[in-house]
């Protein structure tokens, strides 16, 4: 089955993570940039002020959604409920595309709100297949699913993780979110080759991809979503790019989340990668200089707090 | 290894049950992994882990877990003490952790949505209040706990909630135009967000000084009628006597104006000609500060 470039969506340009903490700024200054993307959990549930500034937000940016909590692979039934109100908010903010993870997050009910992750097997690939065909009907829209950060294997895998997200991009005729820095995590984590993935993967199905920082634990790096991006992930991004032609990127910050134009200013040095003869960002990370935490906990899901007087 | 004998247990549903249960466990993964009920999943012993769990160059089978294991309280902690910040403020934060541990292993997150984690911790602490503190005839400490969590889950209901800053509330001068002889038969529609509750401690000045930075003093009891409600998208509180949170709870009920307050009159002991005026600044002061959404004519 083949697919225009990026399931025909447009290339978006640079954006930027839409976090709370940065509301008053965008709303005083509503700056330069060319989209956002939203945590759907955060919203789709909200009658109050994080819906409030987002149908603002919605009438002078792109918005693109992108979730924490379908459960694509979980072998629980799919949350009716949740996909409504998904599909709802999409309607309502003009999504761009509607992305999630290729995991699971709780199964018998049980939810860990982590982003768990796939045995790759014939039978999940099987099983993630037919739930994406299923959810991409009730959104009336292709899901869009992103590879995500891992920290274990399981013995029973029969084919790589490319392997995997290919065949199911494939399969189900969903599109990708290639999170170039998780492809770099799960590669140290996994002893692979993260430019071996990258090829792997029908880059004409990528519609987005994610940059973040991440903290190094010595003996694995987990996905915090707190710093700058380092150098070899954008040597990974330098080679996404190429293969694809471009498309939509996005910084993730997550976590000791800075000012909004430092984080503005992170993903704008993507623009050195993509016009191709620029100098290399002076402030990049190289991954020499990255000093080793004792732990870290990943961060998938943002928990927004009550205002009150 | 053996599967738990389900017709329908597939391997994926089997390794996800497996995972679910050794990274969710209160003692950590190798208890996880070794605990009864997860080894009637899968019966593996944390020397043969690899037989599930692959080890990498650098992290062996058990540590990779624990990655996961690690972040699974942590991160639910994290929220709990976002969402109840004065009950944490109160206790510390290890005696708060210790609560919330418990009670997240009795009440594990089955929603798709973190604002759901607390719904019901309040519920919980009721739930453990110690026996002697429930024959109390005074609020007891734990008392004030169960306040302050209430307080704060409603908080978090009414700022994710259905507001009244799309809509037109119904304002002073709205009712001032109602005919007088119309009044009695009126019924106020309160607005979705208008919640009345009664505590036994004022913890809505506890929990604000607490958001203000403030180091305050645990309060005494002091029973405590609080309307909250939601203006400009911030969750506001205000304290009533008991006579006007009565009437205005009976409004809320359904009650007509004329049944309201003529219940309150009944029982009022202030001066008939001081009557009028006093229920004329309530409705205008409610009115003013959204209370209700709308009116029903008789």
């Amino acid at each position: 089955m083949s697919s225009a470039p990026r399931l025909g969506h447009a290339n978006l340009g640079l954006g930027v993570g839409l976090r709370t903490t940065h509301y008053p700024h965008i709303l005083e200054k509503w700056p330069a940039v060319d989209w956002f993307e939203i945590i759907s959990e955060n919203y789709m549930d909200s009658g109050g002020r994080p819906r409030y500034v987002l149908d603002q937000i919605a009438e002078r940016y792109p918005i693109v959604m992108h979730g924490v909590s379908m459960s694509i692979g979980s072998t629980d039934p799919l949350d009716v409920e949740y996909l409504r109100k998904l599909k709802k908010l999409a309607d309502d903010v003009n999504a761009g595309w509607v992305s999630d993870h290729v995991c699971w997050t709780g199964v018998t009910s049980k939810n860990s709100h982590d982003l768990l992750p796939m045995p790759y097997t014939e039978e999940a690939l099987r099983h993630v297949v037919d739930r994406i065909r299923t959810v991409s009907e009730v959104l009336e829209r292709p899901l869009v699913l992103e590879n995500p950060s891992s920290y274990v294997t399981f013995a029973e895998s029969t084919m790589p993780e490319w392997e995997f997200v290919r065949r199911m991009a494939e399969e189900s005729d969903c599109g990708l979110l290639v999170d170039v820095n998780n492809v770099y995590v799960s590669a140290f984590n996994h002893d692979f080759d993260p430019f071996e993935y990258l090829r792997a993967l029908p880059m004409d199905r990528v519609v987005q991809f994610h940059l973040a920082g991440h903290t190094h634990c010595g003996t694995h790096i987990v996905d915090t979503h707190d710093g700058r991006v380092i150098d070899p992930v954008w040597d990974l991004y330098k080679l996404a790019h190429e293969l694809t032609g471009g498309a939509s990127t996005l910084l993730e910050w997550d976590a000791d989340i800075p000012p909004f134009e430092e984080v503005h200013s992170e993903v704008l040095k993507a623009k050195t990668v993509i016009d191709g003869d620029g100098p290399l960002p002076e402030t990049r990370v190289a991954a020499d200089d990255v000093e080793f935490a004792e732990e870290a906990i990943p961060h998938p899901a943002a928990f927004v707090t009550a205002e009150a007087e | 290894m053996t599967a738990d004998g389900s017709p329908s247990a597939t391997d994926l549903h089997r390794l996800q049950r497996w995972m679910l249960s050794v990274v969710t466990h209160p003692s950590g993964v190798e208890a996880g992994i070794e605990d009864e009920a997860t080894r009637r999943i899968t019966d593996v012993t944390t020397d043969r882990i690899e037989e599930v769990v692959g080890r990498s160059k650098a992290l062996d089978s058990v540590s990779r877990l624990q990655v996961y294991a690690n972040a699974y309280f942590v991160r639910l902690l994290e929220c709990l003490r976002e969402e109840f910040v004065a009950l944490h403020t109160i206790l510390g934060q290890e005696t708060f952790d210790a609560f919330a541990f418990q009670y997240l292993q009795a009440d594990p997150p089955h929603s798709y949505t973190l604002g759901e984690l607390g719904a019901n911790f309040p519920r919980f602490l009721r739930e453990n209040q110690p026996a002697e503190d429930l024959a109390a005839d005074v609020p007891t400490w734990s008392h004030l706990l169960i306040d302050l969590a209430r307080l704060e889950r409603l908080y978090s209901e009414i700022f994710d909630g259905p507001g009244t800053e799309n809509g037109t509330p119904l304002r002073p001068d709205d009712l001032q135009s109602i005919p007088t002889e119309a009044w009695p038969g009126c019924r106020l529609k309160p607005v979705p967000c208008l919640r009345l509750e009664t505590f036994d401690f004022p913890v809505h000045v506890y929990r604000t000084a607490v958001t203000r930075g403030e180091e305050p003093t645990p309060p005494s009891p002091e029973l405590t009628h609080l309307v909250l409600t939601r203006r400009e998208f911030v969750v506001r509180r205000t304290a009533l006597p008991v006579d006007e949170f009565e009437m205005l709870g009976a409004l809320v009920d359904g009650a007509t104006v004329g049944e309201a307050v003529g219940r309150w009159a009944s029982q009022s002991e202030l001066p008939d000609h001081e009557l009028a005026p006093r229920i004329r600044t309530m409705f205008a002061g409610w009115a003013a500060a959204n209370y209700f959404a709308s009116v029903e004519l008789p």
